[in-house]
């Protein structure tokens, strides 16, 4: 009796030793892996907050402001809530295909940058704007303006395309101060020359400043030279050498102005 | 055959006797620790005040002595007694528990009260050896490496030094044994400056500077720090204060402040259209909120120049008092899920235009690099 009993304690003790064994095992293993959650997904996804998109928000600003310039009627703004609630859902659905493919998965370390790459397409058309040119949304707007609403609609885009490039001009000058430092004078007059002498660009994107930049590039120097005197136009005109490398660059991607 | 058997028997009952004797062994580990944890916790609570023990006492009142004073010889060492006082009895004591029973099984058990676990520990601590405490000596952050840090530093910084030299030496309208002087005591100042800046750098900052970062994020609106550029603008602006004559820094000045506004008026009108892409402002809300902007402006929690330049999905933040009053609730809605940047970010002098294709260059045209300034072409091009 008493060696079963100390044959089943020993056999205890081994059984334990085991399941020690084996926990240490998958620790040591598990160290190298990552785990998608929910969270990482978002924050990957949907930047800094995390947080996902708020589709009936975004679409009414979009409507509000289409109707600010056009007037739009109760049936125009039904029709586009609609084509806009069929942008957000048909990327709703890639992500919800991606979600279900890489989250509550473990992955090797060095499998972090692909997952990372199947999700940057999907956030870069999230930041880009879900209800630009390409959208379902823009293109039922186009069809259901009228010409008169039409034409209201694109004077008012008209109108905000020129401040943002009004803006753009003053960076660019504020950021040309930085390395050639310029008088009161000097400034405001640069500034009206821009203004006068260059456009907005064709499309908003990320080059708008680099817009303003080419397009300075392309100024005579008799322009320049009664504003800047000899050692800063030669500092501008380095610049310029350089930007006009990137004209080809931004004409492909249609956002320079003729 | 009948001795291979018995053999067998005898081996057999060895090995296992053997293994009895490794688990009884590995029980008594197991109950010894299970025993001292039980001490430690009951130590941990007890208070230098006497109080009744909690094992199987009596109920009779108990006498509270007054707890050792810290340092006070004891008087006797410790006994485990009897105690007729108290009513506890101390030492081993037989407890009643179901067999077999891990927490019992082998394990002696003694009752002690607090009073007595308190004059332990006053002894021990009167046993404890004296440690001599020597002042930690402050660790310089980064200690070996810096003097690259300064290197780096420095080249990051020079060339803001060298552009506002070159924006007074302008403003004054100065003559060229002027400006020699002026850069000499900008030079002067600013060596003394590098070392003290770099001392107030976060260590992670110097890392990061270290490994060849040309900018940094510094506060999160609870931190008030100063940018270099404009620690360096009102550094020069002393200078100018001492060199120049009331009339060049009458004007100097004036330059300045206008510089200034010209700054904030073009920050707060990116920062209007970066925020007009998503949230859609009517001409009248631009208006308020640009009005907002101007009123509210706080220099410490405004944006750099620089972050409207370096990612076009990140939103420059401002306080939320500045804008939201001034959105509808969808707009409120949408703005709650940008993408903001906290704290602001500087860049080094030159990298701004850099960003342009002007490999960080600036203008030097007050001979900061010597006489003859690196960055003007032999001839221009369309000559």
């Amino acid at each position: 009796m008493r060696s079963w009993f100390s044959i089943l304690a020993m056999l205890r003790t081994v059984i334990a030793a085991f399941l020690v064994f084996g926990c240490w095992l998958t620790m040591a293993s598990g160290q190298n892996r990552f785990v998608m959650e929910e969270n990482q997904f978002n924050q990957w996804l949907y930047g800094g907050t995390g947080q996902a998109i708020d589709q009936d928000s975004e679409v009414t600003l979009m409507i509000e402001f289409v109707d600010r310039a056009s007037h739009l009627t109760n049936e125009q703004k039904d029709k586009l809530r609609l084509a806009g609630q069929g942008d957000y859902a048909r990327f709703k659905q890639d992500v919800d295909d991606l979600h279900s493919e890489v989250v509550g998965k473990s992955y090797d370390q060095n499998e972090i940058g692909n997952i990372y790459q199947k999700i940057q397409p999907l956030s870069t058309r999230y930041q880009a704007g879900l209800l630009g040119d390409k959208s379902l949304f823009s293109k039922v707007l186009q069809q259901i303006l009228t010409p008169a609403q039409r034409e209201e609609f694109e004077a008012a885009e008209a109108e905000r395309r020129k401040d943002r490039h009004a803006a753009k001009i003053r960076l660019y000058v504020a950021s040309l101060e930085r390395s050639c430092p310029l008088t009161s004078v000097q400034r405001d007059a640069l500034i009206e020359l821009l203004q006068k002498e260059t456009q907005p660009p064709l499309r908003r994107s990320e080059y708008d400043m680099y817009v303003v930049a080419v397009q300075v590039a392309n100024l005579p120097d008799a322009k320049l030279a009664p504003i800047l005197d000899k050692k800063q136009l030669a500092f501008v005109q380095q610049n310029m050498r350089q930007m006009r490398g990137m004209e080809a660059h931004l004409k492909r991607i249609g956002v320079l102005p003729k | 055959m009948i001795e291979g058997v018995q053999l067998q028997h005898r081996i057999g009952r060895r090995l296992l006797s053997m293994m009895e004797s490794i688990l009884q062994v590995l029980k008594r580990g197991a109950f010894a620790g299970s025993f001292v944890v039980a001490l430690s916790t009951i130590a941990s609570w007890s208070k230098a005040v006497d109080q009744p023990a909690q094992v199987a006492a009596p109920a009779r009142p108990v006498a509270v002595l007054a707890p050792a004073p810290a340092g006070k010889p004891v008087a006797r060492a410790i006994r485990i007694d009897v105690s007729p006082k108290t009513g506890v009895i101390n030492g081993k004591q037989l407890l009643p528990v179901l067999y077999p029973n891990p927490l019992a099984f082998n394990v002696d058990w003694f009752v002690i009260n607090f009073a007595d676990a308190a004059r332990a520990r006053a002894q021990v601590a009167k046993r404890a050896p004296v440690v001599r405490r020597i002042a930690p000596r402050p660790q310089i952050a980064n200690g070996p490496n810096q003097n690259a840090i300064q290197n780096q530093v420095r080249r990051v910084l020079e060339p803001m030094l060298k552009s506002e030299l070159s924006f007074a030496a302008r403003c004054g309208n100065l003559n060229p044994d002027e400006r020699r002087k002026l850069v000499a005591a900008g030079k002067e100042w600013f060596d003394k400056f590098l070392p003290e800046y770099i001392k107030g750098m976060d260590p992670n900052q110097q890392q990061m500077m270290l490994q060849g970062v040309q900018g940094v994020w510094f506060g999160n609106r609870q931190q008030k720090t100063e940018s270099p550029r404009d620690q360096i603008q009102a550094g020069i602006a002393k200078i100018c204060q001492a060199q120049f004559t009331k009339e060049q820094a009458g004007i100097y000045l004036e330059e300045r402040v206008k510089r200034e506004n010209f700054i904030r008026q073009t920050t707060i009108e990116n920062l209007v259209s970066r925020i007009d892409e998503k949230l859609k402002f009517s001409p009248e809300q631009c208006k308020r909120i640009t009005k907002s902007l101007n009123v509210h402006w706080d220099k410490d929690q405004a944006p750099e120049l620089e972050s409207f330049a370096i990612n076009n999905n990140l939103w420059p933040s401002v306080p939320d008092g500045w804008i939201v009053p001034e959105l509808t609730p969808d707009q409120q809605a949408v703005m709650r899920r940008m993408s903001a940047t906290t704290g602001q970010i500087w860049f080094g002098g030159g990298m701004f235009m850099g960003m342009m294709g002007n490999n960080g260059a600036v203008l030097d045209d007050v001979g900061f690099d010597g006489d003859a300034p690196k960055n003007e072409p032999q001839q221009p091009a369309d000559e």
